[in-house]
């Protein structure tokens, strides 16, 4: 167990701070994509 | 505190990537972009969004301070806290995704149901928890920033609130789920990564660490009497359920599937998240003196496993942690106030709602500053305002998703009943033979709801769900 909490979570938690990181990237361009759009 | 200068400039790079990111997401044209986002936020950024809400100075310092004590037996009891999560993404939040395209907070789904006075009611408590947990948000991050700067508590309590205003006010909750984003992904990277170097570096073998959870947790175990677990475990279960800001990320997300993705891995990755942060108060046995503060321990153990620079990535991951929170219940509650208390009355046109929505921004940030100088009082108002969400809102709320029918006499008299009743058994009475409020309230809550809906119904006036 105590390598479960102390090695697989970790890695679990960043893999999730990754994941959400390239995300938050996609997120932002279509943000800037739909301001785009409505200036034109 | 004794921070270096590459710690600060972790720090500073942090404020400046928010500033960024709410650069990028500031221009809100409507008041639906500014509440839900306009219907456009995919299921990732939900589950960070969620997390980065629910992940607050609780469940991380005050977590590794409570496995510091008591290794893990909150980590045990606050599983239930993944399992209404995941319940809600399975039944509930796909519905008000799917089936409530028109509402922007649980009162416009009130009066959906039960008509404009449970509406009303709802934007009440509403707005008054989201006052109540900026308020203790900003004390807590105010606490922080002071801690780094050593400027005066009502200084740094008003930096903290009124830069988290700042792009709520501009950006709405694109802005607020963006820089959720961020925030998720310096804390779900940094924190583990202390972890990692807990286990590594331990002078300790892993079966003796393992030893010493178990010996803890044993003794945490055998401290609490089973009404205080079952108190405790309710609390987990029920004191947030689709409080405003998680019912505002379900009402955002771009179809039903991204709700309920969102909320599912939500609700799975906080058995990961907890593990870790209650993991570091098992470690910390072996890296800080027996007798350090428990709510010490996570900053003590960040000084001691982690270099400095990195150490001010902590400390901004931490200030990320209450910011997170503080900004989803910024913006809830000022949704909750322009929809539910302002907008009752009178339809309000688009751009005044989106007017009245960033100057309430600024109006509830103004009010938590100053109610936030009026600690200790805070918490135990907080703690009301948990004790009220779930007998008052919760029943009646759930009930109206499935229900085919609904009679207003049921929503409002649900709401009185077991809010009122749940303040009563807290506050003055104490909680009588350790039976937790919330539990007697929601008793008393789905008693009154069955009165209403038979006193209440008249031949053909049960509401059908299509009035709002």
């Amino acid at each position: 167990m105590i390598y479960v909490v102390g090695i697989i979570f970790p890695l679990i938690a960043i893999g999730c701070g990754a994941v959400s990181f390239v995300a938050l990237i996609k997120f932002v361009v279509e943000i800037q994509r739909d301001i785009r759009e409505r200036k034109t | 505190m004794n921070v270096t200068t590459l710690d600060y400039v972790g720090i500073i790079g942090y404020f400046v990537f928010v500033g960024v990111f709410a650069y990028f997401t500031r221009r809100t044209r409507t008041f639906s972009e500014y509440s839900i986002g306009a219907h456009k936020v995919p299921a990732v950024m939900i589950f960070s969004s969620l997390a980065a809400t629910y992940i607050g100075p609780g469940f991380s310092v005050g977590f590794t301070a409570k496995a510091f004590s008591t290794g893990y037996t909150f980590y045990l009891l606050a599983l239930t806290y993944g399992l209404q999560t995941v319940l809600m993404g399975l039944f509930f939040a796909p519905k008000l995704a799917e089936h409530h395209r028109d509402c922007h907070t649980i009162g416009d789904v009130m009066e959906k149901h039960y008509g404009k006075f449970t509406h009303v009611l709802a934007g009440i408590v509403s707005v008054g928890l989201c006052i109540g947990f900026t308020a203790v948000m900003g004390k807590i991050g105010g606490i922080l920033l002071q801690s780094v700067t050593n400027w005066p508590l009502s200084v740094c309590i008003a930096v903290v609130t009124l830069f988290t205003a700042l792009y709520t006010f501009t950006g709405g909750l694109r802005a607020v789920v963006a820089t959720e984003g961020l925030q998720f992904t310096l804390f779900s990277i940094v924190i583990p990564i202390m972890l990692l170097l807990a286990f590594f570096k331990s002078p300790a073998s892993a079966a003796e660490v393992g030893d010493k959870a178990s010996e803890l947790t044993r003794t945490g175990l055998s401290g609490l009497t089973g009404m205080q677990m079952l108190g405790i475990a309710v609390s987990f279960l029920l004191g947030e359920t689709l409080i405003p800001p998680y019912a505002n990320r379900a009402l955002a997300a771009k179809s039903g599937d991204a709700t309920r993705g969102g909320f599912i891995a939500a609700g799975l990755y906080s058995v990961v998240w907890l593990a870790i942060v209650a993991g570091l108060g098992v470690f910390a046995h072996q890296f800080v003196p027996a007798d350090t503060a428990p709510d010490n321990v996570f900053i003590t153990m960040g000084k001691t496993l982690l270099p400095a620079g990195i150490f001010g990535l902590l400390l901004a991951a931490i200030i990320a942690i209450v910011m997170s929170s503080q900004e989803s219940v910024l913006n809830s509650g000022t949704v909750a106030l322009v929809r539910d208390i302002i907008g009752v009355g009178k339809p309000l046109t688009d751009r005044t709602a989106l007017i009245l929505g960033r100057t309430g921004t600024i109006v509830i940030a103004v009010i938590a500053v100053i109610v936030a100088g009026y600690s200790p009082g805070i918490i135990e108002g907080l703690l009301i305002c948990y004790s009220i969400w779930a007998p008052a809102l919760l029943l009646p709320f759930l009930l109206g998703l499935y229900l085919k029918r609904t009679v207003p006499m049921a929503g409002w008299l649900s709401m009185i009943a077991g809010g009122g009743t749940s303040i009563v058994w807290q506050t003055f009475l104490k909680e009588p033979a350790g039976i937790p409020a919330i539990l007697v309230g929601l008793a008393v809550g789905a008693i009154a709801y069955a009165i209403g809906h038979l006193l209440g119904q008249k031949p053909g006036s049960a509401n059908t769900g299509e009035s709002l």
